[in-house]
This record gives C-alpha cells, structure tokens and sequence, in this order.
C-alpha cells in the first residue's frame, strides 16, 4: 500500500499545548493527517491549522469516540482505506506509525493494536490497579471475542478497510468505548486484529483523562456492556461485498 | 373523603401547571397531552377509590397503598422513557455535531477562505 491511502486522525480535546508539534511531526514524516477539534475552548484548532494539519472542528464537545468517528468518516469521504488514530498530548510518536502500518500491511490485519505491554515495548509504568483491571478486561476480549489482546485500552491504533467503513456508520461514544469495547466488537465480528509493542513518550503537555477512581467505573462498564451485549454493532467480516 | 378530595386537587393542579408550562411554549403539544392525560387519570382514580378498596384488600393492601404502588410504577415508567427520548436525541444530537464539522471544513475548502479568519 503506498503512503498516500493511509489518514492520520488526532482527536483533540484542549490539546493547544502539544498539537502542533504533533501534527510538524506527522507532516515531516510524510503522513496526511486530520486534527478532530472536539470542541475545545482553547486555540487548539487554530494551532493546529497554523501547524499544516486539516482540521474538522466538532462544534460541542463530543468526547473521543464521537471525534474519531469524525474522522473515519472523514477519512472514508475521502477515499483513504486505512486510518491512524493518535492522541494530540505527544505520547505516540510518528515515527511508530510505520510499525503499526507495516504490521497492517504484512498480516492483512482489520485493526492493530499498539500496545504498551507485550514483549518488546518500552517499560510502561502502571499501577497494580490498573494492571488489574487491564487484565480482566483482556480476559473478556479473549474469553468473548477469541483474540489475545493485552493492551485492550491503548488509543494508538490502525484501523483498515472494511473495519473503517464500519466504524465510521457506528462508533460508540462512551467512556471505553472507543478503546476496549470496539476492540471486542471488531473480534466478535471475525475481524483480523493483531497486537504489537510501541514505544510511548511522555506526556508533553495536557491532562491524562484516566483518573485512579475510574478503576471501578472501568470494570463494571465493561462486564456490564459484554454481558448484556450491549456493545454497538457493525457488520461481521462475513457479511462483508467481497471485493 | 379527604384524602379522594385532596388527590383531585392535586389532580387539577397538575393539570393546570402542566398547561401553564405549555402556554409559555415550554412544553411541545406532544408532552402536553401526555401530562394532562395524566392529570386526567388522578383525578379519575381518585373519584374510584371506593372501588379500589375490595381489589386493595384482597391483596391485602390498602387503597392509598394500591395508589401509591400505581403512582410509583407510573413515574417510574415515564423516566424510563424519558431516558429513551433523551438517548436517541443524543444520538441524533452527535450525528448533526460531526456532519457540521465534515460539512463547515469542506465549504472552507471550497470557498478557498482562511476559516480562523470571522464569519461574516
């Protein structure tokens, strides 16, 4: 696949601090890319058009899901066939774009993980909490969906066609639905997903949204929504126009 | 006999409210109607309250029991679907938020204008 059918997407909520140098460097390592301005009260989309970036400006704030959606939509408009998502504070760097899109390209995967955990990653410090409820959510991906993910919550992702034709009609909006549950989603629909480390930096700038008293919100969510199926639905693989 | 009278007050008074709420274009006709069918209903229950009584006994309850369980359940129900309306507008609500901002970026770059600049 060549550079060019490939869209970064940087949801960004607040991100005026660290977005432009995110989108300098995504411009400077060849990639196109779309800044979603959830709504911020700051100068983020103004600074992030002034940094070279298109830039789709939400105009209430919709939260992560509803700004990646943007941006799949967005991205399917425009005829590209695989999108990037990453986080406007800096923490994902460009140059770990090219491992997940080689992944995409050598394993025909739907969806690629980039995950802090698995062997090869750089040392990713977490709390015991949180390692917890990280393992209990990969237990239910592996449990309901068959497909052995450890970093289940990492917003570092490549999502490619038909799974981004399918997000962009249905993406859920709420708190980790747009990480772990479309991951569960995307295994129950028989899609190809596969999981590789990447290296994170620092926070450059902003303020990380998972907070420690989430920990429980995380697990009922996500043990409520699977039992009950309640997630969001899209198309399985199956079903998919064979091209 | 109080009690029926004081539940038929309440019953107008619902009513009234609900119309002067209206009447100040508060209320759609659809949520009018529903709240003075309502009131209609309370005012009605509590003109049969002695025909509630034998059924209320023989659940061994009493009639303002059987009213109070009825008027619970009813609330109940109508936040319930209360919660349903409020999700769907939701729903509707992001579909609109993000086809604004597809649709505001694409008539900047059709119209080939600088969109931090103030629109006139």
């Amino acid at each position: 696949m060549s550079g060019r059918d490939t869209l970064v997407v940087v949801p960004a909520y607040n991100e005026a601090g660290a977005v432009g140098d995110v989108v300098r460097d995504l411009l400077a390592e060849g990639f196109d890319c779309v800044v979603i301005d959830d709504g911020s009260a700051d100068s983020t989309a103004r600074i992030a058009r002034a940094a070279g970036a298109k830039v789709l400006q939400l105009p209430i704030n919709l939260g992560v899901g509803g700004a990646l959606r943007c941006g799949f939509r967005f991205a399917v408009d425009r005829g590209y066939r695989r999108v990037v998502q990453c986080d406007a504070d800096g923490q994902h760097p460009p140059s770990e774009i090219r491992r997940l899109l080689a992944v995409q390209d050598s394993e025909h995967a739907h969806l690629v993980i980039g995950s802090r955990f698995v062997e090869g990653a750089h040392e990713y410090e977490v709390g015991r909490a949180r390692r917890f409820i990280m393992r209990v959510l990969s237990g239910i991906v592996r449990r309901s969906g068959g497909v052995r993910i450890h970093d289940t919550t990492s917003g570092f992702r490549c999502i490619a066609e038909p799974l981004l034709g399918e997000f962009a009609t249905s993406y859920p909006v709420h708190f980790l639905g747009d990480t772990f549950e479309a991951a569960l989603v995307a295994a129950r629909g028989g899609y190809r997903i596969v999981e590789t480390p990447i290296h994170i930096r620092e926070r450059q700038a902003g303020e990380a949204s998972a907070k420690p008293i989430a920990a429980v919100r995380f697990i009922l969510r996500a043990v409520i929504a699977t039992t009950a199926g309640l997630d969001f639905r899209i198309r399985p693989l199956s079903e998919q126009p064979q091209p | 006999m109080k009690q029926e009278l004081l539940i038929i007050v309440a019953g107008i008074a619902l009513g009234a409210l609900v119309l002067a709420i209206a009447r100040r274009r508060l209320l759609t006709v659809r949520y009018t109607v529903g709240w003075v069918l309502l009131a209609g209903v309370v005012i009605v229950v509590a003109l049969l309250t002695p025909l509630i009584e034998p059924i209320a006994n023989w659940f061994g309850m009493t009639a303002t029991g059987v009213l109070l369980f009825m008027a619970t359940g009813t609330l109940l129900l109508i936040c319930i679907q209360l919660s349903i309306t409020a999700s769907g507008l939701t729903a509707q609500q992001r579909d609109l938020t993000e086809a604004i901002a597809l649709l505001r970026e694409r008539v900047d770059e059709l119209e080939g204008r600088d969109p931090d600049a103030p629109r006139t």
